[in-house]
């Protein structure tokens, strides 16, 4: 059981917000959702949720640099999390892009795009992990991030030349 | 030519890639009220009596649209009455403050049906004695609903088929059953509405792909001027066709909830009322076709018989991309007659699916051609290069020239691609070294490319202002194929001014009446407005810049945003310059551009081949190697015609390998799976390693703006029959229904296994 009145403080994108868990006026209730609370309350809704249930990957963020479902994840469960959603991945005083984004871009990966924030997301967590993933190891990675426009192909393209940028980067640093 | 062909970065790339991008579903405004529906629990039942007293006293809750209200208002094409036509129908809709007071609102509604008996199928809706849907009888016709004893919905014929199928050498004839597909697009049917009582304008914005039919449906049930409801569709979260002419019931309910509370209302469906808002319903093929010895088709007859849903909507237009694109347009032979059925069920709308019609109607017909193939000992390619249509031969209901000029040459290099020679074997030919069945096909499948001039017209304007910047007004949708990108290539060469220059107004009703996001035309329709538009801009231009420059009209270009002289380049002035001097301030361009079928036929193509494995002990077929190829006339931009192409592995793909609607007929056609989890859409693991780069072909279309021609509507239609026909050449068992499940699979093989243990 919940207390009935619980303070919890997320941090999204770098930013802290402290919520008070309750059934009073302005106060989360216990069953609200994490993409209910990222899109409505702070207005980020660069996290999409297409279908609510767990069925489809659109409404991926990370915690704490895990890819999850903010539709499947209570936000008075996220207490003390380090969460990112899209509108983290642009840095904000260069507003250069993640090079997924940028790869994507590039590649002209998108089409509708209510799939793109979800799928970023979760490539991320791989290449964070995984810096130089195989195609198969890609699809893998985005088994839960349903696309219908684009069949995944320029996507996969996507991931594997950002992580090629990435790597890259990372060596130039080093030889420095 | 400087921008189109060129591969620019997509108008709304980062945007996108950012989240920054506002779909319907993103968009909140001060004082919004979420609106939810009741829904039916019936088919079919009349509404006696709503009663809202209870919930009306929450507070919280602000107000309440019901059935009875849309008596005597237009949606679908159909005047609607007090009833509800099928399970899942929205029968009251509440606004209020959260998403959780108004179902609570919607738990205190009472609703009195009077059930009425309905159909759900087609074989009960075709019959003299059936319950009728519309009072006019359960078959559509271009005269509205008709009774069953007054015939099919439309026919036609070209020669005498049936004397020529009885006198040529070969014939071979099938039935072929198509199964429900969701459409899937993520986002989904949604809605915001805002009556502004100070400006007298009804402000929505719809998830549209067509944003004037939302805009003529909600202004002629409201009694408003149309110009004073104003539809706009920014990003729109994929369509797939059900965002055609789609006018939901719901939006016309949320924009009387709008006007009657005074507040912006907006609805957002939940994913299981998203797979009810339109689909792709059951539909029946059968085939007769004919051909000499020498592979020559000598006459091709159709069967149509579609499930048209509960409503008007398209049904007819659906029928006639089911047969006239199909029967006498895929191939050419002298005599074609095809009769086709749309009958009015107990069953969620019928909406456009990538493949309007002839996503279905090809699968058969494809089988019909390899049968027919096969029966003559020829190589199913060689008899579609025998017989697919050239550039100037008649196609379609009003044999209007075709101008599509590559179908052999795209045809030609997917087989190449695929290596057809090399790999095509006997069907059961070719056993795998695991032991799996290997088969190989090839389709072809044709759309239209244009919208019929009776139907719309492409309509654009530009505007160049002051500092040499462009502003093109061209209201189409952009569902995620580019289109507004394209329009602002289109813009830029048309008018001579940098890429970067031009910035886009689409999906808005501001923007003068143009064709809809649909059957691929926008490149033509409104491609070509933009066209004539920007190049009435820069006549304009060069009429100014002639007298500032003094230098006859003839001899002026406009490049890169300069006026130069043809002779002396050097001789020259910005566009900017033109736009401020006296008199000028702004320059508008306009362009109308129209066709009828009868002076040109234009067709989208696209070309599938592809391999199979097929597992005999479980049934289960792995798609192993794809390639689709299309003639596009010229691609305004390659990496997005490639992207259309790529798309074919979910929506085509995922029709005849994984997706199947769970109908339970018994419980008023009400539909199982009506989620992302239970109903398969492919996922990333179905999609490795299978399609080969796509193949672009450049036959420039004669009617098309520089030389393009639209295809992203039939990117899927060649997948399904080339994976059927495949399979055929797999294990030698020609399929009569969809989907090709597992389940299905393995009881034909042992089916087969066993008449011939026999
Ligand atoms: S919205 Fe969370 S998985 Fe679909
Ligand atoms: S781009 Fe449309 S769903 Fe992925």
């Amino acid at each position: 059981m919940m207390d009935s009145q619980k303070k919890i403080k997320l941090k999204v994108n770098g930013r802290e917000h402290c919520f008070t868990i309750g059934d009073g006026c302005g106060e989360i209730p216990a069953s609200e959702t994490l993409v209910e609370t990222i899109r409505e309350r702070l207005l980020l809704t660069g996290t999409k949720r297409p279908c609510n249930e767990g069925g489809c990957g659109g409404c991926t963020v990370l915690i704490d640099g895990k890819p999850s479902l903010s539709c499947s994840t209570l936000t008075s469960e996220c207490d003390g999390k380090q969460i990112t959603t899209i509108e983290g991945l642009e840095d904000p005083v260069t507003h250069e892009l993640h090079p997924i984004q940028q790869a994507f871009i590039d590649l002209d990966a998108i089409q509708c795009g209510m799939c793109t924030p979800g799928i970023t997301l979760t490539a991320k967590a791989l290449l964070d992990n995984n810096p130089d993933p195989t195609r198969q190891e890609v699809a893998e990675a985005l088994a839960g991030n349903i696309c219908r426009c684009t069949g995944y192909e320029k996507y996969f393209d996507g991931i594997l030349l950002a992580a090629k940028r990435m790597r890259e980067t990372a060596n130039n640093g080093k030889g420095e | 030519m400087d921008i189109v062909g060129k591969n620019v970065e997509r108008l709304d790339a980062r945007a996108k890639a950012t989240g920054a991008a506002k779909f319907t579903v993103d968009i909140r405004e001060v004082g919004m009220l979420t609106a939810k529906f009741l829904r039916s629990p019936y088919s079919f039942a009349q509404i006696v009596s709503v009663d809202t007293s209870e919930a009306e006293k929450m507070p919280g809750v602000y107000g309440f649209v019901d059935q009875l209200d849309l008596v005597g208002r237009t949606t679908h094409h159909d005047i609607l009455d007090d009833k509800i036509r099928f399970f899942g129908e929205a029968v009251v809709g509440v606004a209020a403050e959260t998403e959780e007071l108004a179902l609570e609102a919607l738990e205190k509604v009472q609703v009195t049906y009077r059930v009425l008996p309905g159909v759900l199928d087609f074989e009960s809706s075709a019959k003299e004695d059936a319950p009728r849907v519309w009072p006019g009888g359960n078959v559509a016709t271009w005269r509205g609903a008709s009774p069953v004893s007054q015939g099919s919905s439309l026919r036609w014929e070209k020669g005498n088929t049936q004397e020529a199928i009885e006198k040529a050498d070969h014939k071979v004839s099938i039935t072929v059953k198509t199964h429900t597909q969701f459409h899937g697009a993520l986002e989904p049917h949604a809605c915001t509405a805002s009556w502004d009582p100070g400006m007298e304008v009804l402000r929505m914005n719809i998830s549209s792909q067509g944003v004037y039919g939302n805009q003529e449906d909600i202004a002629s049930s409201l009694h408003l001027n149309l110009d004073q409801v104003q539809v706009t569709a920014g990003f729109v979260g994929g369509g797939f066709g059900s965002k055609a002419h789609n006018t939901c019931k719901e939006y016309l309910m949320s924009a009387i909830l709008a006007q009657r509370t005074l507040r912006p209302v907006r609805y957002e469906p939940e994913r299981s009322e998203e797979c009810i808002t339109a689909l792709r319903h059951e539909a029946t093929f059968s085939y007769e076709l004919a051909a000499d010895n020498d592979g020559t088709v000598k006459g091709i007859s159709m069967k149509a018989y579609r499930v048209g849903g509960a409503h008007t909507s398209l049904q007819m237009n659906f029928l006639l991309g089911s047969t006239e694109y199909v029967a006498p347009t895929y191939l050419r032979s002298p005599n074609v007659c095809y009769e086709g059925w749309s009958v009015y069920t107990n069953m969620p709308l019928c909406a456009a699916y990538r493949g309007f019609g002839y996503f279905e109607g090809g699968i058969g017909f494809a089988e019909a051609v390899d049968m027919l193939a096969e029966e003559i000992g020829m190589d199913p390619v060689e008899f579609l290069l025998k017989n697919v249509p050239v550039k100037g031969d008649p196609v379609s209901t009003d044999q209007g020239p075709l101008t599509t000029a590559g179908i052999r040459e795209t045809v030609q290099a997917c087989a190449d691609a695929i290596r057809w020679k090399a790999k095509y074997h006997v069907p059961g030919g070719r056993k795998l070294p695991d032991g799996r069945m290997h088969g190989i096909g090839l389709c072809h499948a044709m759309g239209r490319a244009t919208l019929p001039n009776f139907v719309t017209s492409g309509n654009a304007t530009v505007q160049v202002k002051m500092d040499g910047s462009v502003r093109v007004f061209a209201g189409i949708s952009d569902i995620g194929q580019g289109q507004a990108t394209a329009i602002k290539q289109i813009a830029a060469e048309s008018v001579g001014v940098p890429f970067d220059a031009v910035s886009v107004t689409w999906g808005d009703t501001v923007a003068p009446h143009t064709g809809d996001q649909v059957a691929s035309s926008t490149t033509m329709m409104t491609g070509n407005a933009v066209k004539l538009a920007g190049d009435d801009a820069r006549r304009q231009i060069i009429e100014v810049a002639a007298r500032l420059l003094k230098e006859p009209e003839e001899n002026l270009q406009v490049k890169n945003g300069f006026v130069s002289s043809i002779a002396d380049p050097e001789k020259r002035m910005p566009v900017s310059a033109v736009i401020k001097s006296p008199g000028v301030k702004v320059i508008t361009g306009n362009g109308n551009w129209s066709i009828t079928d009868i002076q040109a036929s234009p067709r989208s193509l696209v070309v599938t081949a592809c391999e199979v494995a097929v597992d005999t002990e479980t049934g289960k077929i792995q798609l192993l190697n794809m390639v689709q190829g299309t003639d596009c006339g010229r691609a305004i931009c390659k990496t997005r015609v490639e992207g259309q192409l790529d798309g074919v592995l979910s929506g085509g793909v995922g029709y005849v390998l994984s997706e199947d609607c769970a109908i339970d007929f018994k419980d008023n056609g009400r539909i199982l799976n009506l989620n992302l989890y239970d109903y398969k859409m492919p996922t990333a693991l179905d999609c490795v390693d299978i399609l080969q780069p796509g193949i672009i072909m450049e036959f420039p279309d004669e009617v098309g703006p520089y030389g393009a021609r639209g295809m992203g509507e039939a990117t899927l239609s060649a997948s399904a029959p080339a994976i059927m026909n495949a399979v055929y050449n797999a294990i030698g068992i020609r399929f009569e229904a969809t989907p090709l499940t597992c389940d299905k699979v393995l009881k034909a093989i042992k089916a087969k296994q066993n008449k011939e243990s026999i």
